[in-house]
Formats: C-alpha cells, sequence, structure tokens
C-alpha cells in the first residue's frame, strides 16, 4: 500500500472534516442566535448553519459505514441525502443573503447587471458540468448510481455559481471585516467543488493521489466556512 | 442656539466609523448615496439631517454587524457628529 492510499484510507480525514463542520454549525447557531427572532437574516444563518450540519450528519454516516460496518454504503444512502441537503441549505442561505444585503440599502449592485452575469458564469459551468456528468454516465454502473453520482456535481456547480453571485456582491466591503467573513466563506465554497471533481476524478482514475488531494480540498472547505461564520460571530458578539 | 457641522467631515467622520466593518469602498458608497437620497446637499447640516442619515444608516448596519454593534457605531457616529457642531 503507497503512502498515499495509506493516508487516503485513515480515519485522520473524517475526524478532522466532522470537527471543523461541528464548529462551523455551532458558529453559525450563535451567529443567528445574536439575531433578533424571526428576523430575516436571523433564518439566513441558520441555513448556513444547516449546511455544515447535515455535511456532519452525512460525514458521520460515512463513517458508520467504512468504520463500524465496513461496507460500502448503499445507493442512494444517507450520506447521499445529507450532502445534497446540506449543499441545498448553504445555496438557499447564500440566495438570502444577497436579497437582504440588497434592501439593506447600501450600494450593493444587483438587477440585469446579476441577470448578464449569472448568464455569463453559467455557459462555462455548464460545460464542466456536462463534461463531469458524461464521464459519470459513462460508467458501467447502475442507472441510479448514475444519477446520484450527477447530482453531485450538479449541486457543486449551483453552488459555485451562487457563490460566484454573492461574490459579486462581497468584494464592494473589501478591507472591512464583512470581506473576511465572505471571503473565508465564498472561498471554501470554491474548495468543495474542487474537492467533489477531485474525488470524481480519483474514483475513476484511483489515484490515491488525487483522493488525498480531494481530502485537504474537503477539509478547506469546512475549515474556510468555519473561519467565515467564527469572524462573524466575533463581529456581532463583541 | 442652533448648531450645525460641515456636510463634508461630518459625512468623512461617518464613513471613517463605518470603514473597519463593511470597507472604506462600501462605507463611502453608502454614506453617499443616503445622503443624496435624503437631499443632504447643504454645505453644513444640523442635528436633525444628522439623525436622519444616521437612522437610515443604522437598519443596514444591523444586518451586516449585528444589533449590538450597530448600536455601538452609531453612538460612535453621533459622538463624532457632536465633536464637529459650532454654534451658528
Amino acid at each position: 500500500m503507497s503512502i498515499a492510499s495509506s493516508i487516503a484510507s485513515a480515519p485522520f480525514f473524517p475526524l478532522v472534516k466532522m470537527a471543523l463542520q461541528a464548529t462551523g454549525a455551532i458558529y453559525a447557531a450563535r451567529c443567528a442566535h445574536h439575531y433578533g427572532g424571526g428576523t430575516r437574516v436571523r433564518r439566513a444563518w441558520t441555513l448556513m448553519g444547516m449546511g455544515p450540519a447535515c455535511w456532519l450528519f452525512a460525514q458521520l454516516s460515512a463513517a458508520l459505514y467504512s468504520f463500524v460496518l465496513r461496507r460500502h454504503p448503499p445507493v442512494p444512502s444517507f450520506h447521499d441525502l445529507f450532502i445534497f441537503t446540506g449543499g441545498a441549505c448553504v445555496i438557499a442561505a447564500c440566495v438570502s443573503f444577497r436579497r437582504i444585503y440588497r434592501e439593506s440599502g447600501f450600494a450593493v449592485d444587483g438587477g440585469p447587471k446579476d441577470t448578464l452575469f449569472l448568464a455569463g458564469i453559467s455557459v462555462p459551468l455548464a460545460v464542466v458540468g456536462y463534461v463531469i456528468v458524461r464521464n459519470i454516465w459513462s460508467t458501467p454502473e447502475g442507472w441510479l448510481e448514475h444519477v446520484v453520482d450527477s447530482c453531485y456535481p450538479a449541486l457543486d456547480l449551483a453552488m459555485l455559481a451562487t457563490a460566484l453571485l454573492l461574490l459579486r456582491t462581497a468584494r464592494r466591503f473589501v478591507g472591512g471585516r464583512v470581506w473576511h467573513v465572505w471571503g473565508a466563506i465564498l472561498a471554501g465554497l470554491a474548495c468543495a467543488t474542487t474537492g467533489d471533481i477531485l474525488f470524481s476524478l480519483s474514483a475513476m482514475s484511483d489515484l490515491p493521489i488525487a483522493d488525498v488531494a480531494a481530502n485537504l480540498s474537503l477539509i478547506a472547505c469546512y475549515g474556510l466556512v468555519a473561519l467565515g461564520v467564527r469572524i462573524q460571530y466575533r463581529m456581532v458578539s463583541s | 442656539m442652533q448648531t450645525s457641522a460641515s456636510t463634508e467631515r461630518v459625512l468623512a467622520a461617518i464613513v471613517e466609523v463605518m470603514a473597519p466593518f463593511v470597507g472604506a469602498t462600501m462605507a463611502r458608497a453608502s454614506v453617499h448615496g443616503f445622503s443624496t437620497r435624503l437631499q443632504l446637499t447643504r454645505p453644513r447640516m444640523v442635528r436633525a439631517d444628522a439623525q436622519a442619515l444616521i437612522e437610515a444608516l443604522a437598519p443596514g448596519l444591523d444586518v451586516y454587524v449585528g444589533g449590538a454593534k450597530a448600536k455601538a457605531l452609531v453612538a460612535t457616529m453621533w459622538t463624532a457628529f457632536e465633536s464637529l457642531e459650532e454654534k451658528k
């Protein structure tokens, strides 16, 4: 067994991921608690916290199969369900924040420029998505596995598109602490996409080094999301 | 006796209070945007003008930095305004 494959199969990665996911979820919940009950900002931070919380449950489910039951999880599994729910929560949170920030009265762009930007990024993302999905459907697995595996890049690319749209807003905050929050969270979401692409590469090529790189990308994702949420918490609680 | 302060200096002071949190670009654009909407175009502003501007900025600050920090920033803005106030 090579060093890379030993590292890839070690319980170190799931443990670090779970610690970071729990940190992100806890700080987002504490952040939401600081905003008034029923406000849209509170709901948005709650949704943002549900992302890492769902990913934590997904990780626990995967760990149960890997380290306790010692077999591959079925398809679809609770792991898939929690990953998709977590991603959907983060997308919903980003959309909510974007709307809330636009309605704050501050100098935030929006309207037709957003539509143009979204149209501009959709084309390259759709091309990347098509290439990945085509590779997934070329494997000899069943249709259900193909559908579930295709949902991963689709969700990642949707998350990346939302993150890029929010980045357009966040870049106006450069130099302030709000920028530190969104810079970290959005960089984390970009790492999630990179990590999942590397995972599909490692699955197709059976390269342990790609698996290690994918794990490191996802650790960077959860770490950056937790860091961003923590900066926001420190700001609202001080 | 009516007091007032230089509009330009008040706007600069408010931008300075907000900049560490929302960044200088956003602070400048938002403060100038609100002052234009509130028609604070005269060279000097009175307390009522400052109140209208700060009250317009407060809900947005609440969104970005949270209620407690927003209140603290509003208080700092008032202190900055009062330090610039001069008797007519």
